[in-house]
């Protein structure tokens, strides 16, 4: 995973085809922040307006899966002041983001049209829950309830058990974050043929609800709803979850109809669907869940073991992708001077994966922003700071993310609330003490 | 912009479908029909919005290359190379190409060669281990979901590199989109020791039960911040304020004991009914709807989201496009494989 900073310093510079582009990401939660996160790691400049802070601003590391790469201006809409400069800014960018109910922008202002008066090419992207229009359209909402309503919770888990719920807590936000960094990209590649902007109109629930697409069409064709599958795909000949030695260690394993012999000469079994199934069970929990999917990748068979989070961090092909990048601190996190996050989803072949940067404290880019984009003067930017207008960054608490006790994670463990308790994930992934070189990694940032 | 598809899977062909809602005037290049894992009516939806063209060799598709601006392929390493096509034999007629290469593992790699599934995309990806009922193995999401995400984020990094205008090679991993889901879980783990277990964000709470019509997602909120006292008066059951129910290990040490309390009082209700209430007190309530509830949903169908797509051998009701754009639903991907009749269709 060191190897990671190392890169950052090679000759070779990350792909990063949006560089140029300036994102205004006026965002809140977990779905617009994702999608404006990829956007980040393509190389658009994404600034993300938040209000000012009151007390102390929370530690910078808990944003870094959606805030890493960005900067933070910290405006208070409620005064037309903000709004002003919020416009002023807009002059300079190529996207405005928002994802609050439709009435905010209204009620601020700041709507396409305002927008588009004092820029006229600009794209603009809201995403909400049901959509800018509609009887459902200012219902606020949040992930599981789309996962829910969008037909994902419907056609997961057993048909014997209650619907199911995609078991990440993002799974609606960062699916609907995803569709809206791939509009904005199109939007973008229009705009570049046409010279027009054009705004995008994003439900959660529409966003979800697409990515089912299949389910849709063949519920159109029988008339009626696809049954919960549990594990099963009628593609396969043979496909489960199996239990493996250890405690909530699993295979996952696909059969198809053309590997049943050489199966079953492996397991020693006869050929048929269900005596594979009940001796490929048997046969699971005598190994670990990486020996039985080397096994059964030996002869063909898709397996893998159903990783953990640290089986995530320690897997030698994840390791091979630098999937996760070391974000370095300011000051040690639990005694360590980096953590590794979820890299830069895309990897692009020859490049390394680019470097990524704390998440921002609020406020902490604002007076840089307004010098540069909102034309002001320092004078000009102390007088709204003091006024609450503006928000620059105050102090930061400490770490609120540690280590957890051993004694709630042993009664956490022992009413499975937590699969596991790793007393010092630092050390089980070799993390540098110390904060690495941060001048090498910033030099790239351009 | 022209975009050329191999692919044989539905991440692949999702990809380029993207890219056609995107604009991009995409041809699917028929040589030898589609993964034995998809079934007929998902390929032929995610091949909606695109030409088909029969090419008979590698040497057709090198003819084809000069003037597209991204091939997107989905056959694992060595996949175009055993059809003769190398990545410098492309670039060699197309320097600017953007080249999107989708596999299970990766283009290299200890697990390059594995072979996967999306059972098994999900197992190695991390989201498996992380749904379903903590009394229940792990199991698996709606159908395709590691192929679509997959595929939609492919088709991200292919429309940013057109944008960027730099030929490149995309190297897209279905394991590492479905690692792009689940970045909670490896976060929480690396700061504070604690791996995640199934359902253990929401667990020792309601999830979804049956109401007095149907499945309500009766979530009093997220597990640490849970307010039993608040829950109690909603739900109108006054043991539930009681200490023993006030934390999730207490909770769970009394499992039995909460369901036979809430269950019963939950089908009191109708869906609908249990909605309203939530609203009122604030809580987060949902619908459970199924995929024919989709198709008939009012709110969905005033905003145009669906349409009937005619497919070489049947007519089914398909969402457009994810989003409105200028006040209208893109319209792209009405029709099916516009060349492709249904002699050409990969055999069941």
């Amino acid at each position: 995973m060191q190897t990671t900073t190392t890169t950052i310093t090679t000759a070779t510079e990350p792909h990063l085809p949006l560089r140029g582009v300036t994102v205004l990401a006026w965002e809140q939660a977990v779905s617009l922040p994702m999608g404006t996160r990829l956007l980040a790691d393509l190389g658009a400049r994404v600034i993300r307006l938040e209000a000012p802070a009151r007390g102390r601003a929370r530690p910078r590391h808990l944003g870094n899966d959606l805030g890493r790469n960005k900067q933070s201006l910290s405006l208070n809409l409620r005064d037309p002041r903000a709004g002003e400069i919020f416009k002023r800014i807009v002059t300079h960018v190529d996207v405005v983001c928002e994802n609050f109910t439709p009435r905010v922008k209204r009620q601020y202002g700041l709507t396409y049209d305002d927008l588009t008066r004092v820029k006229p090419d600009l794209i603009m992207l809201s995403l909400c829950g049901y959509g800018q229009t509609g009887r459902m359209s200012e219902r606020p909402t949040f992930g599981p309830g789309i996962e829910a309503a969008s037909g994902h919770a419907q056609l997961t888990g057993y048909p014997d058990q209650p619907p199911t719920r995609p078991g990440t807590i993002v799974f609606a936000d960062n699916v609907s974050g995803f569709y809206a960094a791939f509009a904005l990209i199109g939007a973008l590649l229009r705009r570049r043929l046409t010279g027009k902007g054009s705004a995008i109109d994003l439900a959660m629930y529409e966003a979800c609800t697409y990515h089912l697409t299949a389910s849709l069409a063949q519920a159109s064709l029988t008339g009626a709803d696809p049954p919960r599958r549990g594990n099963g795909d009628p593609a396969a000949l043979v496909q489960d979850v199996y239990a493996a030695d250890g405690s909530e260690r699993w295979l996952a394993v696909t059969v198809s109809a053309a590997q049943a012999g050489a199966l079953g000469e492996m397991l020693g079994c006869a050929v048929d669907p269900d005596t594979l199934s009940r001796t490929l069970a048997r046969w699971s929990t005598e190994r670990s869940a990486e020996e039985g999917a080397r096994a059964l990748q030996a002869i063909g068979v898709a397996a893998a073991p159903v990783q953990d989070a640290r089986d995530l961090l320690l897997d030698p092909q994840l390791r091979h992708r630098e999937s996760f990048t070391l974000v370095p601190h300011e000051q040690p996190v639990n005694g360590y001077g980096a953590h590794p996050h979820a890299a830069s989803a895309f990897l692009f072949a020859g490049r390394p994966r680019p470097p990524l940067h704390e998440s921002p404290a609020g406020g902490q880019d604002s007076r840089a922003l307004l010098r540069e984009l909102g034309g002001m003067n320092d004078a000009e930017i102390d007088a709204l700071v003091a006024d609450g207008v503006i928000g620059v960054a105050g102090p930061s608490a400490g770490p609120a993310m540690q280590h957890a006790d051993p004694e709630s994670a042993r009664r956490r463990l022992d009413w499975r609330l937590i699969a596991a308790h790793d007393s010092d994930p630092g050390r089980t992934l070799d993390l540098p003490r110390s904060t690495p070189a941060h001048s090498a990694v910033t030099e790239v940032r351009a | 912009m022209k975009v050329l598809d191999l692919s044989r899977g539905i991440a692949g062909a999702y990809a380029s479908q993207l890219l056609a809602l995107a604009g991009c005037e995409v041809t699917r290049l028929e040589l030898d029909g589609r993964d034995e894992q998809v079934d007929a009516v998902a390929w032929e939806c995610a091949n909606r919005g695109k030409s088909a063209r029969v090419v008979a060799d590698a040497a057709s598709v090198l003819d084809l290359i000069a003037d597209a601006a991204a091939l997107v392929e989905d056959r694992g390493p060595g996949g175009i190379e055993a059809l003769g096509l190398t990545e410098e034999a492309l670039r060699a007629r197309n320097p600017g190409l953007v080249l999107t290469r989708l596999s299970e593992f990766g283009q290299s790699g200890p697990r390059a060669a594995w072979a996967g599934s999306e059972l098994v995309n999900l197992a190695a990806g991390g989201l498996l281990f992380l749904t379903g009922n903590w009394d229940r193995p792990p199991v698996q999401l709606a159908p395709y979901q590691a192929q679509m995400t997959a595929g939609l984020l492919a088709a991200i990094a292919t429309a940013a590199a057109l944008y960027g205008g730099e030929g490149m090679t995309i190297d897209a991993s279905k394991q590492e989109s479905v690692l792009a889901l689940v970045s909670p879980a490896p976060t929480e783990y690396v700061y504070s020791g604690t791996i995640p277990a199934r359902d253990g964000m929401v667990s020792a709470m309601p999830r979804i039960e049956h109401s007095a019509d149907g499945w309500v997602y009766a979530g009093p909120g997220a597990a640490v911040t849970a307010d039993y006292d608040l829950f109690s008066r909603f739900l109108e059951i006054p043991e539930l304020a009681e200490e023993r129910f006030a934390t999730a290990e207490g909770r769970m040490a009394h499992w039995e004991e909460h369901q036979r309390l809430v269950l019963p009082k939950l089908k009191e209700r109708t869906t609908e009914a249990w909605l309203e209430r939530a609203e009122e007190w604030r809580l987060t309530f949902g619908p459970v709807q199924t995929a024919t509830d989709l198709l008939a949903s009012d709110v969905l169908i005033e905003r145009g989201f669906f349409a009937d797509a005619t497919l070489p051998q049947c007519t089914v009701t398909v969402p457009l496009a994810p989003y409105i754009v200028d006040g209208t639903r893109p319209q792209g991907l009405r029709t099916g494989m516009r060349d492709g009749p249904a002699d050409r269709r990969p055999q069941q």
